[in-house]
């Protein structure tokens, strides 16, 4: 076991971990955070989107231990005092999801994107986008949805 | 290959949710697309899978779905409650057909195979 000290959220939390164990696994079955999703296990859909340190990353691609000393954003983050964040309630506005397994990686996604660039176009939405696999939506609602949010709808 | 125009019409008797409409007929349109162009199940000689993984599995990505254009027409069932029918995933089964049957036009051959890949497309040009 290796000690492992993250802050998740705005809380610190300690825990001797097995050096092998996914970040994406350490958040939902240490932490008890299972609105991050896993969806493929290999990079690929997008579904454990995460913000480690002020960027996304797939928390499926890392280890806990590596995140070791980092602070973590997951979706359970985003809403604020019982608000739900912008992004969550153009999402809901919008129908932008239907069975919501692909939506707390694209919203962790899509608040970085805002973050970083405040005002991204329709189409840099969509290359954003472009590395989440949603099966239900049709990604449009979605691209709507960022986009009323950005202010470039 | 790219949809340059598509649009869908849809009777799914009395809408009641014109969200949910528009989101199923979005997102089985996206899935016939899917099937359309991408989405392709491969086996070997001995049975094995060589398509279950998101890797060699090509889903169709937001940069991939072509916009779409919609109508509703609204016959009320007689048959329920509500004069609601059936609409989940509204256009998945089109859509393959739709896009087959625009190929087959374009390229005058009577007999496609789905997916559409560049490989197989290639071969229907030669
Ligand atoms: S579960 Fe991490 S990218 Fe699919
Ligand atoms: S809402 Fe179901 S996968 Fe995106």
């Amino acid at each position: 076991m290796t000690a492992l000290e993250v802050t998740v959220n705005g809380r610190t939390h300690r825990e001797d971990v097995e050096p092998r164990l996914l970040l994406s696994d350490f958040l939902r079955h240490t932490l008890g955070l299972t609105g991050t999703h896993v969806g493929c296990e290999h990079g690929v859909c997008g579904a454990c989107t995460i913000r480690l340190d002020g960027a996304a990353v797939r928390s499926c691609l890392l280890l806990a231990v590596q995140a070791d000393g980092c602070t973590i954003e997951t979706v359970e983050g985003l809403a604020a005092n019982g608000e739900l964040h912008p992004l969550q309630a153009a999402f809901r506005e919008h129908h932008a999801l239907q069975c919501g397994f692909c939506t707390s990686g694209i919203l962790m996604a899509a608040a970085n994107l805002l973050e970083q660039d405040g005002t991204p176009t329709r189409d840099e939405i969509v290359d954003m986008l472009s590395g989440h696999l949603c099966r239900c939506t049709g990604y449009e609602p979605i691209v709507d949805a960022i986009a009323q949010v950005a202010g470039t709808s | 290959m790219r949809v340059l125009d598509y649009v869908s019409v849809h009777d799914a008797g009395r809408l009641l949710n014109p969200l949910i409409v528009e989101g199923q007929v979005r997102g089985g349109f996206a899935h016939g697309v899917g099937a359309a162009l991408f989405e392709r199940i491969v086996y070997d000689e001995d049975g094995n899978l060589l398509t279950g993984t998101f890797m060699d599995y090509l889903c169709p990505t937001a940069a991939d779905v072509p916009s779409l254009r919609m109508e509703h027409l609204e016959t009320p069932s007689p048959f329920t409650a509500l004069g609601a029918k059936g609409l989940g995933e509204g256009t998945t089964m089109s859509a393959p057909v739709a896009i087959a049957n625009a190929v087959a036009d374009a390229l005058g051959v009577d007999a496609l195979e789905l997916p559409l890949t560049p490989a197989r497309v290639w071969e229907l040009l030669a």
